[in-house]
């Protein structure tokens, strides 16, 4: 019995590592950006909400480690550590730590709509911020550079998938309770 | 979407029979060295050494050429962007507000190109290290490398839902095509589109406990198990000399060019 309540977050952990990498085929065409959204961001914050920091976060390091050890799931279908240390790596350490920062202010605030994108638009931070400076130091750009390739395209997408998950999570949240 | 990565595990080769834990370590060595270098004539070495190890796996080029050609439109952009952005004194080309666009001549040309070589090498490199053994295999290897217990479950777990998810999302893909559904830049797509994905959650969630019932229901103990047993060999000994030798014989390549710098 003890392996099995042990087990379950290990499931759900699991279940949105492989969202996560399935996320990252999803492309939907935007009316007002050039960029095309993929799911990975979106379901990074939705792990967040949904696991909390703990298992958010620990969903996050599978997703890392399944692309580290090869299997395409970084974006464009990329993998291995070399991406990790690439110019854009800063982004995908940058969705631990996000999904990580969600789920904490998330537990430390209230159940409130204004809080959970409060929540999420703290972790989006987090993978702006680490994904900025790794690309800033490994492309050699300067930061104004780097914000401006590596934010500035990405934002209304990142406002939408937030609205997105705020939605999913009000739904989902009854279900993984339920059981 | 994602393609079965250890495809050609079944082939026979040196890269094949070598221990899959001294396998991993050792092209993860190499990848990280590469990934350090920052000499365009290096990582060109560093490539053609991947090719080789490519050559000596058997695994076909054309397969590894369908992968690499997804990277390679991922990283196209840092070829394009990379010579006007990179740090130091250029030709000023345009200004966008405080931003100002340089070119800075043939050198950040070379660096752009040995980011994204980099790129593809790291990249390249994957298929000998995890396509030339089967996943679970892999997943053994790497709790035989003593990572934590947890971890490697939920990479396997993770392994088998990426495949369960990816063919539901597919279905779903198919069926609302055959209704008459177009992706377009509209809000009937997104709609659409985050409905299906809502029930791809719920799909994803009955299939992760159907799965983990029935993982129980075969004795599952929480043990990564399989009928492979590992052994060490002086050729997987061998093996781990010559490519964690050209991990470190690059890293004093650039040593050496540093002190004759200097």
């Amino acid at each position: 019995m003890t392996q099995y309540v042990n087990v379950k977050p290990m499931i759900y952990a699991a279940l949105f590592a492989a969202l996560t990498a399935i996320g990252a085929f999803i492309r939907i065409p935007l009316p007002l950006s050039p960029v095309p959204i993929t799911l990975q961001v979106f379901f990074v914050l939705l792990a967040g909400l949904v696991l909390g920091a703990r298992w958010g976060g620990t969903s996050m390091v599978v997703y890392v480690m399944l692309g580290v050890i090869g299997l395409p799931v970084f974006s464009g279908g990329s993998s291995g550590l070399g991406i990790l240390l690439g110019p854009t790596g800063g982004y995908i350490i940058g969705f631990v730590a996000g999904a990580f920062v969600t789920g904490l202010i998330y537990n430390k605030v209230n159940d409130s709509k204004t809080a959970t994108i409060c929540a999420m638009i703290g972790g989006l931070a987090v993978i702006y911020l680490l994904g900025v400076m790794q690309l800033s130091f490994v492309a050699n750009m300067t930061l104004q550079q780097a914000v401006a390739v590596g934010i500035l395209p990405f934002l209304i997408g990142d406002a939408i998938k937030i609205v997105a998950a705020l939605i999913v999570a009000d739904r989902i949240r009854p279900l993984l309770a339920v059981s | 979407m994602i393609s079965e990565i250890d495809t050609y595990a079944g082939l026979s080769s040196p890269i094949h029979r070598w221990d899959p834990r001294l396998k991993v370590i050792s092209i993860l060595a190499l990848i990280f060295s590469i990934m350090l270098l920052y000499d365009l004539k290096l990582v060109i070495a560093s490539m053609l050494f991947a090719i080789i190890l490519v050559y000596i796996s058997r695994i076909p080029f054309s397969f590894i050429a369908g992968r690499l050609k997804w990277v390679f439109l991922f990283v196209l952009p840092f070829l394009i962007i990379l010579p006007f952005t990179v740090i130091g004194e250029g030709v000023v080309i345009a200004h966008f507000g405080s931003i100002t666009l340089n070119f800075r001549g043939i050198e950040s040309v070379e660096f752009a190109v040995m980011i994204v070589i980099k790129a593809l090498t790291s990249v390249m490199l994957i298929f000998p290290m995890i396509g030339t053994s089967r996943m679970d295999i892999t997943i053994k290897a790497l709790e035989d490398l003593h990572l934590p217990n947890k971890l490697v479950q939920m990479l396997a777990f993770t392994y088998r839902y990426i495949f369960v998810l990816s063919n539901e999302f597919m279905l779903m893909e198919r069926s609302l095509t055959s209704r008459g559904f177009k992706r377009g830049s509209n809000l009937y797509t997104i709609t659409t589109l985050s409905k299906a994905i809502a029930t791809l959650f719920v799909m994803s969630y009955e299939q992760a406990e159907r799965v983990f019932y029935a993982m129980r229901s075969k004795g599952y103990s929480g043990k990564v198990t399989t009928m492979h047993e590992f052994t060490l060999r002086p050729q997987d000994w061998l093996c781990t000399v010559v490519v964690c030798g050209f991990a470190i014989f690059i890293q004093v390549a650039v040593w050496y060019g540093t002190l004759e710098g200097t």
